[in-house]
């Protein structure tokens, strides 16, 4: 397998850091505690570590149940 | 989790804002990146050595270069200085923009979106600098941030065709008039280092079209009117653009007669311009009496500002009155017909005159020993952009053309309508009829709209291209073409709108088949082979350029052929067909160029410009290509300065490395049988289950989001060419992509080749070595696997069948779950399989950047789409029962199925929609 050229995964290391910061930033400001803890939790259950493919596998199960239970139950 | 269930549909919809927005900063964010990452390949030295051995061959070199590493690589390759020469004389590329179907990204989300980018460049650029200046760098980025997220990213209107045409120009305006002199001073300074004694290429060796506000096709919003609008807007543009770089240099040109000589050519033109315009001289003579090219630029600014002035009286007059001396157009438009239609020299009449102008001052300069490097940017500009700035392009479908005249038939009374004679009658009717000066069109007759709009069209074409010239308006694209009276047909209604001249056997149209159906594509060599050895027809191709060969264009469509039989056989009847053409035109001594309508999504033939134009068939380009640019892909490629100019200089590099090529790779016998068995085989299984399998419109309708998909706004064209119908065949390619990709299962971009694979290695398992040489060495097979490779990893299987099951009614539930099960068995096949091939483990292997990049998106996707499900759910649910009041939905309780209004319900499903477009950046 071929390897990320440095140049790019330096650029992408940096710059996610700050663009999912600004993102996190603005919705800590935009949206309500609550709506923020859940939209943080969503984006954590769906980044595993990349490394932990069980992990990753339980998260996916954890979300499939978790986003239709979001939409069965409040809007039945 | 008894929190998360309080969830209301708000939080639904902020959540699909919010990843919605995630995606679109990712997106900026890997332009960014783009852009660096070529930055540094500019500053670096070539990639390649002389010495190097293991580079790959010319052929299947697919890294995308720059114009001094390939240069370099064919100097190191020993190719010969009149070779490189030779080649870049005949370069023309030709880029057609056809921005409006697929931009799903509101106009004003755009612009915030490039105010973010230029923002985050500036806290890129002062990472190591001034603290101060860095924390208000990134207060200004979280303030732009917080008014995007309170911007409604839905389109709140449909566009109209003009809002269209504006949203199109912005790229021109913001980037492409900047970057083109750029790109003319990389490819020079390229070929300096590499090629000293070589000449560059002319300015004009990359130019510009568009569809937008000509292409009439399925959109009825496209009128004459609306076309002569957009090519006086698009004027207006420009003349707006030279009259200020004329401006900068009448400041910047200040040399003086008392310190440097003036040619005496300038001097002449200044006496001209004094007898012709004796209130400039008057007013600015004083002025400017030892500054002559302040005073040539004077008269230059006036000239360019009368132009301007006639423009908008002729946009403002319409393509059916006259300006020039008519009594009614007086009468029309009173008071301000004034200098410009009596003294009809004193415009520009064309972009030529202008130029001749710079060219005086230029000369002058170059004769007493200056330069001047914006002066050489705006000359090159006018001969990239002219005054048209994009070359418009009408296109029409076949039949409308048959149908006028099948109506004007029967109002002559023909023996037999034309509607009712075989291909034969008709072509020997239709010949009769162009070699004939008796006009055909009696002029006081009433036909039906559509004839009227017909016959229109080409009146208002002429009437363009007497006030233009014949560039802002000369080629006529024929969709779905299937035979030789579809050419005939537009050219006999061209004849009777004065666009071709029987005696002279001259035609100031290009007349271009558009051949979008795999049985199109096969028998399109024989439908033009029938046409070149028509005398008459032959003499109506004009020559282009230095050549004297007679110039064909042909369309080769991409997207409708796939959507009709399936990735594989789509790319290879194109290919096939490319190569049948070109040998066509040869032995016809005919000049062929090739013009692809490629989309953005790979379904629709999209995916890396590089590595397409290096898989066409070697000997098909010669130098030339034009190509359409889609929707969506203009933001990506066009929306930052140095991101268009890598697009430009690969696109550039990619033409003259594969016209460099000449092993003929693509006539290997053995290959081209293995490819021909597997083209039928994948078109076999891809129409058994989108064209046979009867269940599959349902499918289609109820597992992906296609019915909210055209609620979407995004275009002024409707999704299917007849209102109300609800087949396969009547729904176009852009939103049978959009819905697949949604979705997850992309199925236009894969499904069938797995089927066609494994059925070969049934036939014979050693065929698999055949398989990887070829990904190896033969560059359009690697480009097939690369593409299928890449759109497999995009596919979702587990959140597709969440589509299938919550949205799948349960009377379908068994044919549905078949079909399932046979996308799903296809995806595994052509995913195994396609690994074996490229030798990977993993999806992507080979191209670990991109690999990232999908990882990133495909996690972080994942709500989006099961949002988008709940949502479609309940908003189908709502649809199938009676109406009920906006305010009765609001005051309802959260226990009540109905709480949510349906117009809510949709919103929140569009903002779905939007987020996982932003997130695979593909729509359709």
């Amino acid at each position: 397998m071929a390897e990320v050229p440095a140049v790019v995964g330096r650029l992408l290391g940096e710059r996610l850091e700050l663009v999912e910061d600004l993102w996190l930033t603005v919705l800590r400001s935009e949206c309500t505690p609550l709506q923020l803890e859940r939209l943080v939790r969503l984006k954590e259950l769906s980044e595993p570590p990349p490394l932990a493919r069980a992990a990753a596998a339980a998260a996916a199960a954890r979300r499939a149940a978790y986003v239709p239970a979001i939409a069965l139950r409040s809007w039945p | 989790m008894a929190v998360i269930r309080e969830m209301d549909l708000a939080d639904g919809i902020a959540a699909a804002r919010a990843f919605s927005l995630y995606f679109q900063l990712i997106n900026i964010l890997e332009q960014h990146i783009e852009e660096d990452t070529y930055l540094e390949s500019l500053q670096t030295a070539p990639l390649t050595s002389a010495n190097d051995p293991f580079l790959p061959p010319l052929a299947s070199q697919s890294d995308p270069a720059t114009f001094r590493q390939l240069f370099e690589r064919l100097r190191s390759l020993g190719v010969p200085p009149a070779q490189v020469e030779n080649l870049l004389r005949e370069l023309d590329i030709r880029l057609v923009f056809t921005a409006h179907p697929t931009e799903i990204v509101r106009h004003t989300v755009r612009h915030k979106q490039r105010r973010v980018a230029c923002l985050i460049q500036k806290l890129e650029a002062n990472r190591n600098g001034n603290l101060e200046e860095r924390e208000r760098n990134r207060q200004q980025l979280e303030e732009e941030i917080r008014l995007w997220w309170r911007t409604d990213e839905l389109h709140q209107f449909k566009p109209s065709v003009l809002d269209e045409v504006d949203y199109a120009l912005h790229y021109f305006q913001q980037v492409l008039f900047d970057a083109m002199p750029l790109l003319q001073q990389r490819i020079r300074s390229a070929l300096a280092s590499s090629y000293p004694d070589v000449q560059p290429p002319r300015d004009a060796f990359c130019t510009f079209g568009s569809w937008v506000g000509s292409d009439r096709d399925g959109n009825p919003s496209v009128t004459p009117e609306i076309t002569w609008r957009t090519a006086c807007y698009q004027r207006e543009l420009m003349l707006n653009r030279y009259v200020k770089s004329v401006e900068q240099l009448r400041d910047q040109l200040s040399i003086s007669m008392q310190w440097s000589q003036v040619s005496a050519g300038l001097l002449e033109s200044l006496e001209m311009d004094r007898l012709r315009f004796p209130d400039i001289y008057e007013e600015r003579a004083a002025r400017y009496r030892l500054e002559p090219y302040r005073l040539k630029l004077s008269y230059v600014l006036e000239r360019l500002r009368l132009t301007l002035q006639r423009n908008q009286q002729l946009s403002s007059a319409g393509w059916e009155t006259p300006i020039d001396g008519g009594a009614s157009s007086l009468a029309l438009n009173p008071g301000n017909l004034t200098a410009v239609a009596s003294n009809p020299e004193l415009h520009y009449s064309s972009a030529d005159e202008f130029r001749a102008d710079l060219e005086l001052v230029r000369d002058s300069l170059v004769a007493t020993g200056l330069s001047c490097e914006p002066l050489g940017d705006l000359l090159s500009q006018v001969h990239i952009f002219s005054f048209c700035l994009a070359s418009l392009d009408i296109r029409q479908e076949s039949t409308r053309h048959s149908d006028a005249l099948d109506e004007l038939s029967r109002y002559l009374q023909l023996p037999v309508p034309y509607g009712e004679m075989d291909e034969e009658s008709r072509i020997s009717w239709l010949l009769a009829e162009l070699q004939t000066r008796r006009p055909l069109l009696p002029p006081a007759a009433r036909w039906s709209n559509s004839t009227a709009e017909t016959v229109a069209v080409f009146r208002m074409m002429q009437r363009l291209q007497g006030e233009f010239g014949s560039r802002i308006c000369s080629t006529y694209v024929i969709s779905m073409s299937h035979t030789v009276s579809d050419l005939l047909e537009v050219l006999l209604l061209a004849k009777e709108a004065g666009l071709v001249d029987p005696l002279a056997r001259r035609s100031e149209l290009l007349v271009i088949p558009l051949f979008e159906t795999v049985e199109d594509l096969q028998g399109a060599p024989a439908v033009m082979a029938r046409l070149f050895a028509d005398p008459f027809y032959r003499q109506l191709l004009a020559s282009e350029g230095d050549s004297d060969l007679p110039l064909q264009e042909v369309m080769l469509g991409y997207s409708d052929s796939n959507k009709d039989s399936g990735f594989l056989s789509s790319n290879w009847e194109i290919h096939r067909a490319q190569i049948a053409l070109q040998q066509l035109a040869t032995q016809h001594a005919v000049s062929l160029r090739i013009f692809h309508g490629r989309g953005g999504s790979v379904g629709r033939g999209g995916g890396p410009a590089y590595q397409a134009i290096l898989a066409q068939p070697s000997g098909t380009l010669r130098g030339r290509i034009k190509i359409t640019e889609q929707g969506e892909v203009l933001a990506s490629k066009y929306s930052l300065p140095e991101l268009a100019l890598y697009n430009l200089e690969t696109v550039t590099t990619a033409v003259i490395q594969n016209s460099m090529v000449s092993a003929p790779i693509d006539d290997t016998p053995s290959w081209n049988n293995l490819m021909e068995r597997l083209a039928a085989r994948s078109r076999d299984h891809y129409r058994a289950l989108v064209h046979d399998n009867p269940d599959l419109v349902a499918f289609f309708q109820q597992v992906t989001p296609i019915e909210e998909i055209s609620k979407l706004q995004i275009s002024s064209r409707p999704a299917r060419r007849k209102t109300g119908a609800k087949d396969l065949s009547s729904l176009r390619a852009i939103p049978w992509v959009f819905g697949w990709t949604q979705s997850r299962f992309l199925l236009p971009s894969w499904y069938g080749v797995g089927a066609a694979l494994q059925q070969e290695l049934a036939d014979d398992p050693n065929q698999m070595e055949l398989l990887q040489l070829l990904y190896q060495r033969w560059p359009f097979f690697r480009m097939l696997i690369s593409k299928v490779e890449m759109t497999l990893s995009k596919v979702d299987l587990e959140l597709a069948h969440h589509y299938v099951q919550s949205l799948g009614r349960a009377e379908n539930r068994e044919a549905f779950a078949a079909i399932f099960n046979a996308i799903a068995s296809e995806f595994v096949l052509t995913r195994d399989l396609v690994l074996q091939i490229s030798n990977h483990n993993r999806l992507l292997d080979g191209d670990p950047a991109l690999q990232l990049s999908v990882d990133l998106r495909n996690r972080t996707i994942v709500p989006l789409g099961f949002l988008q499900v709940a949502l479609l759910r309940r908003l189908r649910d709502q649809n199938r029962q009676p109406p009920m009041s906006e305010g009765a939905a609001q005051g309802q309780g959260g226990g009540d199925r109905r709480a949510y209004s349906r117009s809510e319900l949709l919103r929140g499903a569009l903002l779905t929609i939007n987020g996982i477009a932003a997130g695979m950046r593909n729509t359709g």
